[in-house]
């Protein structure tokens, strides 16, 4: 194996591939990116044996090869050389060269046999769609997922592909984001999938907002493939809790907030709130929102914001920290919040939002004890 | 009444703290003998039934002073004392003692932090316009304690719970094998330790005296032969820290008589604790798992009585060579026996490194957090018009929500053993085994040694 690459395109390659690679494993082989020289570029691929990333970048090959390297080193090596060619070259199957122009490496890796192979996903007959929508469903919706393992499944984000249209869900039981995208020509059959969100971040890091990302499943594993980079992900299995009977159809108590204000008074309302349950009171009547936090060995704060709200008054405790989450990926500057009771699901939308896609999260009140 | 120290010292009223102990002395025996009068004048002491290696859990003054010590083997006590009567634990009339010592306390005290049976501090910070001078407030404590329930009791009056608690022991004489004084028959008067004279009030008294210094850390002292707590306050900081530590910067403060803890109500209560002493050392998971299904039972019963949930389990083992180990895991709000199961299992497998017998075992759940506040969207609640809370079923998606499902499996439980007792669900087979290996707990648990767990919360005094 012999090639020569720009130090700046090898950085990209590994910036791309190196957070694939497990931190801690019992597999060193894990520990490694796997370099591939090949006749149209150098590939370089990572894995933790949940999700793989390989990815290609131009590269000018003299001796096709390949071997596996420790990725921190190698990318530390590539950080710290100056802005020049590097010429990397093998002798025999664990041993590289590094060379930038008076710097000089040898690197000890293991044969390429030693790196799992990446999962069987034919990509004829899978579903094509952009990027663009793509990623925004993920942005949108993933930060949802729960990461608690008393309910796996919640650890996935349920993404449903249909002729027309993409949605992605996700729920930790106490709070629900939904995002529907319309499409057309994606092709593939409908399906359902539950993708682990660390996939889902993956796809957003890789991948660029004005591609065409090819996408098909295996198995037990969804590929993801643009022109230069591939992901693939184990797929988690079981049935999705239905979320359709937990959003609220009979929310007849509106209210509309100026999300920056919003996001701001909840802010200081929760440096005073319970570092346990993060709860805050919010008392609803006549066009304003008065917050307030009691926090029995702190201390207490109140604030009041104006709203536009005319139903009836209404008392609810909420944990702040999930409506800031919520509020701080709310794609429009005002919000709509509708209520039924202080004990029944409360929604957020955006108000306002010029997009064809449709935005919904809903989260669970805070029990207010007195 | 007694005041050490009326002068008041250089600290004056500091922050015009008033924190009270409250220690029954004898609790078990005397309530024991409160319902069986005829115990009355006999050595009595409280422990396990039907088993020779049980240890004494509480004794009376007379058994005592036959040289009968709490954690003494029962065939040992006997030894010293013939006469000794020797009763099994009554948790449920411990517990009817301390609810109606309770119930007077809480007319003057607005904070009640409980410390096992009928032990609690009291802060009465602020109440002195109302109530009066507060050894007035403890006096009429004791007297109303004595006149409505019969029970003895010994007041400590100080600005914190560590001096609190001291002048409480010195107060009953109850130091153990060091005695200071001999318990008064009748009347205990209560004992005030002025705000600043804490040190001087300590200085003269036995390390016995000073409550919350670890039994490793008292040992070397006595090696030392520093004995009495004014020894050890003389030795700077820096000294004590090389001997024993970081410990050692805490160890100064307490012998001087600083200590910032507040008192706590029990919904804020660090931990609930549960151990047991088996009656045979063994290290064989089917006595021990059923055991931890017994006790995980009692703490899950707790911790739902007081709407609180659990983050973090701990398993403590004395090996049978007197070595001992200990591992936590971290929960999620867990509040449910399954879950507090599994968690105590999983932290035994942690905790059982070695290959040696297991003679004492204990669970404590702590960092607790109020439950129930964040609600489900899959376990919605629903509030009638009378302004209770109805809850409705879970709704139905199928298994993917066990924590709703066994909860409210666990809601059936505990009203059925609410109405008709804790017997009546005894449990048969361990639920949720995932290796198949399901076993009979009763059968389990009477092959261990057939013993009650010694006690919930902290020990019996």
């Amino acid at each position: 194996m012999k090639f020569t690459i720009t130090r700046e395109k090898l950085q990209e390659g590994l910036g791309a591939v190196a957070a694939s690679i497990p931190t801690k494993t019992t597999l060193p082989v894990l520990s490694n990116i796997l370099v591939e020289a090949l006749k149209d570029g150098l590939r370089l691929s990572g894995t933790d044996l949940d999700i793989a990333v390989s990815t290609t970048i131009p590269a000018s090959v003299d001796q096709e090869g390949a071997i596996t390297l420790p990725a921190r080193k190698l990318v530390d090596i590539v950080r710290e050389l100056p802005s020049a060619s590097i010429k990397i070259a093998s002798s025999g199957e664990q041993r590289v060269s590094i060379d930038c122009g008076k710097s000089r490496f040898k690197l000890l890796g293991l044969p390429r046999e030693e790196f799992p192979a990446f999962p069987s996903v034919k990509f004829d007959g899978g579903w094509k769609v952009g990027s663009k929508d793509l990623l925004k469903l993920i942005s949108h919706v993933a930060f949802a997922a729960s990461t608690e393992e008393s309910r796996p499944i919640l650890n996935g984000v349920l993404w449903e592909l249909k002729p027309d249209r993409m949605r992605m869900v996700a729920t930790n039981g106490h709070r629900l984001a939904r995002m529907d995208v319309p499409i057309t020509g994606a092709g593939g059959t409908q399906a359902d999938l539950i993708v682990p969100p660390k996939a889902l971040e993956q796809i957003r890091r890789l991948f660029a907002s004005d591609q065409e990302i090819e996408i098909a499943r295996s198995e037990n594993h969804l590929g993801f493939r643009s022109a230069s980079t591939q992901v693939f992900t184990r797929l988690i299995e079981g049935p999705y809790p239905n979320y359709e009977q937990v959003i609220p159809r009979e929310n007849d108590r509106l209210a509309t907030a100026d999300k920056a204000a919003l996001t701001s008074a909840l802010r200081r309302m929760s440096i005073v709130a319970s570092d346990q349950t993060h709860r805050i009171r919010m008392a609803f009547a006549n066009g304003v929102c008065k917050l307030s936090v009691q926090t029995p060995d702190l201390g207490e704060a109140q604030e009041e914001l104006a709203v536009g709200y005319d139903g009836d008054p209404l008392e609810i405790g909420f944990n702040a920290s999930y409506l800031l989450e919520i509020l701080k990926y709310m794609p429009t500057d005002e919000v709509r919040l509708t209520f039924k009771a202080p004990e029944r699901a409360a929604t957020c939308e955006p108000v306002g939002w010029d997009d064809p896609a449709s935005y919904l999260t809903l989260v669970m009140p805070l029990r207010l004890i007195d | 009444m007694r005041d050490i120290g009326e002068e008041g010292g250089r600290a004056g009223r500091r922050e015009g703290r008033s924190v009270f102990f409250v220690d029954p002395p004898a609790f078990c025996t005397t309530v024991e003998r409160l319902v069986a009068p005829a115990l009355r004048s006999r050595p009595v002491a409280v422990a396990p039934p039907g088993a020779d290696r049980a240890t004494v859990l509480a004794l009376s003054d007379e058994a005592r002073g036959a040289g009968i010590t709490r954690g003494m083997a029962v065939r040992q006590a006997k030894k010293l004392c013939p006469d000794l009567v020797l009763l099994p634990p009554n948790p449920e009339l411990y517990a009817r003692a301390s609810r109606a010592l309770h119930e007077v306390l809480r007319i003057y005290a607005p904070v009640i932090e409980p410390r096992g049976y009928g032990h609690a501090f009291l802060d009465l910070s602020g109440t002195e316009r109302l109530f009066g001078p507060a050894i007035d407030v403890a006096a009429r404590i004791h007297r109303e304690v004595r006149e409505r329930i019969g029970l003895p009791l010994s007041v400590g009056v100080a600005i914190n719970k560590l001096v609190s608690e001291a002048a409480a022991t010195v107060g009953a004489g109850d130091v153990g094998a060091g005695c200071i004084r001999p318990l008064p028959a009748g009347y205990i008067a209560p004992l005030q330790v002025s705000a600043g004279d804490e040190e001087r009030f300590l200085a003269p008294h036995r390390m016995d005296v000073l409550p919350e210094v670890p039994a490793e850390i008292r040992k070397r002292l006595d090696d030392y032969q520093l004995e009495l707590i004014g020894e050890v306050a003389a030795i700077s900081e820096s000294d004590l820290c090389a001997v024993f530590g970081r410990p050692g910067r805490e160890l100064k403060s307490r012998t001087r008589g600083i200590d910032l803890r507040p008192v706590l109500p029990p919904e804020v209560r660090a931990e609930y604790h549960v151990s047991h002493t088996l009656a045979t050392d063994t290290n064989d998971w089917g006595i021990l798992h059923p055991l931890l299904r017994r006790f995980t039972e009692q703490l899950g019963r707790r911790l739902r009585q007081r709407h609180l949930a659990a983050r973090r389990l701990t398993v403590a083992i004395d090996y049978t060579d007197y070595t001992s180990a200990r591992r936590f895991v971290v929960l999620s709000d867990a509040l449910l026996d399954l879950e507090l199961w599994d968690a105590a299992r999983r932290a035994l497998t942690l905790a059982m490194t070695r290959r040696v017998a297991i003679r004492m075992i204990s669970v404590t759940v702590g960092r607790l957090v109020e439950s129930g506040l964040q609600l489900d969207l899959w376990d919605t609640m629903e509030t009638t018009e009378a302004g209770d809370r109805k809850r409705t079923k879970p709704l139905p998606n199928g298994p993917l929500n066990p924590d709703v499902r066994s909860a409210a499996m666990q809601r059936a439980l505990d009203t059925i053993t609410t109405r008709w007792g804790r017997r009546v669900l005894s449990p048969h087979t361990i639920h949720g085994a995932t290796d198949g290996s399901q076993r009979d707990v009763t059968a389990g648990i009477r092959s261990g040694n057939g013993q009650h767990p010694q006690s919930v919360g902290a020990p019996a005094r």
